[in-house]
């Protein structure tokens, strides 16, 4: 079994990327992947349209995709959302600081609060400390206020190791890690059970992550599973 | 060359968003006037923009900040030049919204790429830019250290238009050194002094880059803390430049750039 947990649908006006779930679905079975996480493109402002799609999405591929939702956690029907989303079957929320809310910010820790009793991992961006005001501080505080949400920092940057290793909340995918010996160097800090195969598709490739995790040979064969598939499978409940 | 105006608007309407004690954030007009008059040297006149739709989460939310905007540049027409805001995520909203603020007598465009989180030179961007190109308005555009808007990035883009002027807001931040760079190879980019890190890469600027591509912005937007146009102007005024060199960064050099895209001043 293998799990992507890092894929993006819909469209992207920023970069103009247009994607439909075939031809994620295509690519996947190129890649020999069972199961992948989808959800919009963080740079589309228009989350409530996008989450359709995802929606209808996993409507069409119940046994291969997994459904996040993005949210704006700025809209006072935020957390009516998030319930309707969790009873369309969604398993995990997206936010992103570049709606304009920051980590200390009462609105998002309201949203990790309703994502603890909706029982659904955060996931964020990693490399949101490269932004203007996001800030690694009020991110760490979250984690430690609410240790019953399971966070996901996408995009392995050098600090999220640290803030994993300090925080055992938090989950890591392999997106944009340059190399499988890089995510061999995340093992010792943090530990297998916690890294996630993403790939960031379509930015990355299905077909890249696997061979990053299979090429590198300090992995042993339950390492490789874990990041693979168990550790999804434990964190979504699948 | 760069003050945020917000609206002020009843408790009801924030309180639910803000942890207990925690203040209103914004500026309003009445208040930033009070602060350029007491200003040593007083400030005449101030570009400005919005705040909450840098990034917005609707159209609406664009059109209501750039609505204050031309309101208050109508009520106080001695004080104010007006900046719409466009975040350019919305596709077709964004240039309508673009057209829509031109139209009204706006003549200067406000972007912050690292509030939408994708490079400055992405498609939607050079769309916006086009227009902006054909309209024959300003771009201003935020800069900072991130791979979002960082000077090579915001380079890339006004390269993209040599016809297009655009004012690389805040120096850079850290990376000003890397803002003269592109500036010196870029004649259609200037630079404001809001956030700069380093006052002396004014100097720099001037003696590498040129004396009339550089202005003096404060980037206010909140009644305290953060940065204040006093400091900012302390920021130039401490370099002790030559009379006629200050003269043209705390105003003349704004002046022309603004006059050129048909500002009336």
């Amino acid at each position: 079994m293998k799990i992507d947990v890092h894929n993006h649908i819909g469209v992207d006006p920023a970069y103009e990327e247009h994607r439909a779930a075939k031809e994620l679905v295509d690519e996947m079975e190129k890649a020999g992947i069972d199961k992948c996480v989808v959800f919009p493109f963080t740079t589309n402002p228009d989350f409530k349209e996008q989450n359709k799609v995802v929606k209808e999405a996993m409507d069409k591929y119940p046994d291969k995709l997994i459904g996040f939702f993005t949210m704006n956690p700025r809209l006072p029907e935020m957390t009516d959302l998030m319930y309707m989303y969790k009873e369309q079957g969604f398993r995990g929320v997206v936010t992103d600081p570049r709606f304009g809310v920051g980590h200390e910010a009462k609105r998002f820790h309201e949203l990790v609060e309703c994502a603890l009793v909706l029982e659904m991992p955060v996931w964020l961006h990693s490399d949101d400390k490269d932004t203007m005001r996001v800030y690694i501080g009020p991110l760490e505080a979250v984690m430690s206020k609410y240790p019953g949400v399971q966070f996901i920092l996408s995009s392995m940057y050098y600090d999220h190791v640290g803030i994993a290793a300090r925080h055992k909340n938090v989950y890591l995918d392999t997106a944009t890690h340059m190399s499988g010996g890089m995510t061999a160097s995340a093992v010792q800090p943090v530990g297998t059970h916690r890294i996630l195969m993403g790939s960031n598709s379509p930015y990355g490739l299905l077909r890249r992550e696997v061979e990053k995790i299979e090429a590198e040979d300090v992995f042993t064969g339950f390492q490789k599973s874990l990041m693979y598939s168990l550790n999804a499978e434990r964190l979504l409940k699948l | 060359m760069h003050v945020h105006l917000t609206e002020e608007r009843p408790d009801a309407e924030w309180v639910w968003s803000n942890w207990p004690g925690e203040g209103r954030r914004g500026l309003s007009a009445e208040v930033f006037i009070e602060k350029m008059d007491a200003c040593k040297p007083r400030i005449d006149k101030a570009v400005v923009f919005g705040l909450f739709s840098l990034a917005s989460e609707t159209p609406e939310a664009m059109r209501r900040d750039n609505d204050y905007i031309m309101r208050m540049v109508e009520k106080y027409p001695d004080r104010f030049i007006g900046a719409g805001v466009v975040d350019p995520s919305w596709g077709e909203a964004a240039i309508k919204e673009l057209h829509r603020f031109v139209d009204a007598g706006l003549r200067v465009v406000k972007m912050r790429f690292s509030s939408m989180h994708y490079h400055a030179n992405n498609k939607a961007a050079q769309r916006v830019f086009k227009e902006i190109g054909e309209l024959g308005v300003l771009p201003v555009c935020h800069s900072d250290w991130t791979h979002y808007s960082n000077p090579l990035i915001l380079g890339d883009l006004a390269s993209m238009f040599p016809d297009v002027r655009m004012v690389m807001q805040h120096f850079g931040e850290y990376l000003s050194y890397d803002a003269i760079s592109v500036c010196r190879k870029l004649p259609n980019v200037y630079v404001d002094t809001s956030a700069l890190v380093l006052p002396k890469n004014i100097v720099r600027f001037i003696d590498e880059v040129s004396p009339d591509r550089i202005m003096y912005a404060s980037d206010t937007l909140s009644v305290r803390g953060g940065l204040q146009p006093q400091d900012a102007l302390n920021r130039v005024t401490c370099l002790e430049l030559p009379k006629k060199q200050e003269e043209k960064v705390l105003g003349g050099n704004a002046v022309a750039l603004l006059r050129s895209v048909g500002v009336k001043l």
